[in-house]
């Protein structure tokens, strides 16, 4: 089983120059250079050193490049050695073994080096232990952390209430203190960059995240009304977490508003990635980024496409927070409760279902992680939702980033079976 | 056996049984989880407060059918309890978030009634502690504290005063006194107390009323049992030993446990809370450092507080014990083994232990040898 051939769109290959450009860029700022650069978790706000033009690595971007390159198996037996025992946290300590390893020639980009500091948003109860040890390990550097104050009230449908009545959504109290932590850090990262964040340009950059996330909704509203999908889900991820990580670029609104315009000329010529489409399937929950292929492995015996996955339009619905005086609230807003929107029960289930039926999903495929049990939480009870919601649904179990527990034959053959037995069926 | 310790032990082992019959009696009981929740609070809104647990021998269908095998184990048996019923005397059940799983396990259960519409849950309330330590989290957790009063005083019918919250925590402080004081009964140098019963002393805290507790064990210090007979003195650290099943377990396999870190072990009750200061501040600042928790920060401080406990107790051993899915205290053990191996004590690290049926014929076997290695260098 594998995916037909068709041209990589232009708008990928412009994002995989994107990628290649900042690489560059770090490499020569940063580690030839030796200028400033942030370690941050995936949510948090970037924007701020964004503002201050301070290159960001993204703990889940690069976990994600380690994955990719099939270097985790490795880093994990450093892990095991050193006496970390083999049930801890994969997805985020990845990183965390380059600098253990002390062998930045076999990490990727030539290993991290000395950060300006780690920021690290608290989900679970050992990020900060992680960040701790890893300051640690660097020689020391600052270690800032951001609390993530619980949500009192799961409201009902947050994805239409998320950028325009987030104040209420999210909680007065929740805000407050959320704002009170990015003064913490705005003053800290001034502090150490010996920088000052200028105003007009963090609100700048605060309404380009939003006019980006117009365009992701747009890409969805084409992917979704297509007769069949114009870009394959490889590719989805490549354009749209190229916009993510350059968040209030203009760049990555010049980037989207390209890539929507090449879906549109690709619909309207009836290029598919797929061209014998029959089923569309979600990707549900976190993506397998050592095996990307996966995704089109269903294409060419069953026309089965992943057509949706939680990164696909996370950017339009969780992102943009529109605002009209304060910039800093609405940042607060963007971040307070990205992982409960993703992951806890009710939310996670009814942003789901709502885009199986915008992309008209005949199923879903829900990967549960081994080895990361903060986001294996509320799966149960999300498939439970989707099935009730007439969405069937083949639960997946693996590692997000450990190559050496996925068996491609056997998990292969689970989803043809789910295809043939309950989707192919219900179309 | 002593009146006083048949007392506390029956407390213990059937922890529940003071809060239904004060129920009853037409008192108002509020029941919580974990160690950070201010019993103080609750004394002063006039309310009997019950610390809750799970039971290992409590597998429960609905858990199994809504939470993800990944949840703590005894997590999944307080949910079953929850829903099922059986906590269905407490007015509230306060969730505390010294953990993230117990997060989950508050949002599971504000889902679970449409799934299950004749669920039993009890009102809940969720108590958001955070995780770093300062000035800027110290006023958000201030203000949740305020926000649980007035979930209290809406019970009640009456505010809670600054005053009676000094009041209450007079008391605490009077109780956590006498439980320092008691310590040497089981981690003294001559032991009267197995690891067992320290353990039942320590939680049947939580299960009486501070009066009745205090007066047992005044009664035990008057009058303590006799001591025991020399064995290797073990310290057990990790995950929340909140029955005495592994305990057990490591007396009978030869050895004396003299100190228990962990979230129902000696540091609970090692921390008094300020007195001096303003009595939301001190709450705030006791429940969100003083305490032992999975989460604490920085590690070093932690490590103190266990090394001193490990000393102090002239440990020959340390077994450490996580649970299956043990996710945060792994990453601190490497640093932990260390510091024991600089100072010559010997360590058995038991990861990954099933909270339902774990294999005892294996655990007894490791302890065992563990024991027996420690030859005689022991102490007590």
């Amino acid at each position: 089983m594998s995916a037909p051939e068709v041209e990589l769109m232009a708008a990928t290959r412009a994002a995989q120059a994107h990628q290649k450009e900042n690489q560059a860029r770090f490499r020569k700022e940063v580690i030839e250079g030796g200028g400033d650069y942030v370690i941050a978790a995936a949510v948090s706000p970037h924007e701020i050193f964004h503002t201050l033009d301070i290159p960001v690595i993204s703990l889940a971007w690069y976990s994600a490049v380690i994955a990719a390159k099939r270097l985790s198996p490795y880093y994990f037996d450093l892990m095991d050695r050193l006496g970390y025992h083999d049930g801890l946290p994969r997805y985020g300590s990845l990183p965390f073994m380059t600098t253990l390893a002390k062998e930045p020639e076999r990490a990727p980009y030539g290993g991290l080096p000395k950060p300006m500091m780690i920021l690290e948003r608290l989900r679970g109860d050992y990020s900060m232990k992680i960040g701790e040890q890893w300051a640690r390990a660097f020689g020391g550097v600052p270690l800032v952390t951001l609390d993530s104050p619980a949500q009192t009230e799961l409201r009902e449908k947050w994805y239409e209430l998320a950028q325009h009545d987030w104040e209420t959504l999210y909680e007065t109290h929740r805000l407050d203190f959320q704002v009170e932590q990015l003064k913490n850090l705005i003053a800290v990262a001034e502090l150490l960059s010996h920088r000052e964040l200028n105003i007009a340009e963090f609100r700048a950059v605060m309404h380009r995240v939003n006019q980006a996330g117009e365009y992701v909704q747009r890409a969805k509203e084409i992917i979704a009304r297509a007769p069949a999908a114009p870009v394959s889900m490889p590719e989805q991820l490549t354009n749209i977490m190229a916009a993510t990580w350059s968040r209030g670029s203009q760049w990555s609104i010049d980037h989207m508003r390209s890539y929507c315009e090449e879906l549109e000329a690709r619909v309207s010529k009836g290029v598919a990635a797929c061209p014998n489409e029959r089923v569309r399937l979600l990707w549900v929950n976190n993506g397998l980024w050592f095996n990307t292929g996966f995704y089109r492995a269903f294409e060419e015996k069953y026309g089965a496409v992943f057509i949706w996955s939680m990164y696909s339009n996370f950017f339009s619905d969780g992102y943009r927070k529109y605002f009209d005086a304060d910039p800093l609230r609405a940042l607060a807003a963007r971040h307070i409760s990205m992982n409960e929107q993703l992951h806890l029960p009710g939310w996670m289930s009814e942003w789901i279902i709502q885009q199986a039926r915008d992309y008209r999903a005949h199923g879903a495929v829900m990967l549960v992680p081994v080895g990361d049990r903060m986001a294996s939480f509320g799966t149960k009870l999300c498939q439970m939702a989707l099935e009730k919601a007439g969405i069937p649904t083949l639960v997946l179990t693996a590692s997000m980033v450990d190559a050496r527990l996925w068996d491609n034959d056997a998990m292969t053959r689970k989803v043809a079976a789910f295809i043939e037995e309950r989707v192919v069926p219900s179309t | 056996m002593s009146e006083p310790l048949k007392v506390l032990r029956a407390a213990y082992d059937d922890r529940t049984a003071e809060a239904r019959r004060r129920k009853a009696a037409g008192e108002t009981v509020i029941g919580y989880f974990l160690n950070s929740v201010p019993e103080e609070l609750i004394l002063a809104a006039g309310c009997f407060p019950v610390r809750l647990a799970g039971h290992p021998s409590r597998r429960s269908a609905v858990a199994e059918r809504y939470m993800e095998e990944y949840f703590d184990g005894e997590v999944r048996s307080i949910f079953g309890s929850l829903v099922e019923g059986e906590f269905s005397f407490a007015d509230l059940v306060v969730i505390p978030r010294n953990s993230d799983v117990y997060l989950h396990l508050y949002y599971m259960l504000r889902e679970i009634p449409k799934w299950e519409p004749d669920a039993r849950t009890p009102p809940l309330h969720l108590f958001d502690l955070l995780q770093t330590p300062g000035w800027t989290t110290a006023q958000y957790v201030v203000g949740r504290l305020r926000a649980m009063a007035q979930r209290f005083e809406a019970l009640v019918g009456r505010e809670i005063s600054d005053d009676a919250l000094r009041a209450a925590i007079r008391t605490t402080n009077a109780s956590r006194k006498l439980l320092i004081e008691a310590r040497a009964l089981w981690g003294g140098a001559a032991p009267a107390l197995d690891g067992v019963d320290a353990l039942k002393v320590i939680g049947s805290a939580s299960a009486m009323a501070r009066a009745d507790h205090d007066a047992a064990l005044r009664a035990l210090l008057a009058n303590p049992p006799t001591a025991r007979s020399r064995r290797p003195r073990i310290l057990i650290k990790g995950s929340p030993q909140s029955d005495v099943r592994f305990t057990a377990l490591v007396e009978r396999s030869g050895g004396a446990v003299v100190a228990h870190d962990h979230l129902w072990g000696d540091r609970t009750y090692a921390a008094l809370i300020d007195e001096t200061q303003d009595p939301w501040e001190a709450l705030a600042v006791h429940y969100s450092c003083a305490i032992p928790s999975p989460r604490e920060f920085p590690q070093a401080r932690a490590d103190a507080h266990f090394l001193a406990l490990a000393l102090q107790a002239r440990v020959d051993g340390v077994i450490f014990y996580h649970d299956e899915w043990d996710d945060t205290l792994g990453w601190e053990y490497p640093d932990q083994k260390a510091l024991l191996d600089e100072r010559g004590i010997p360590s058995l690290f038991l990861k990954r232990q099933p909270w339902f049926d774990p294999d005892e014929e294996a655990q007894a076997a490791a302890v065992t040898a563990f024991i027996e290695s420690l030859g005689k260098g022991a102490s007590a």
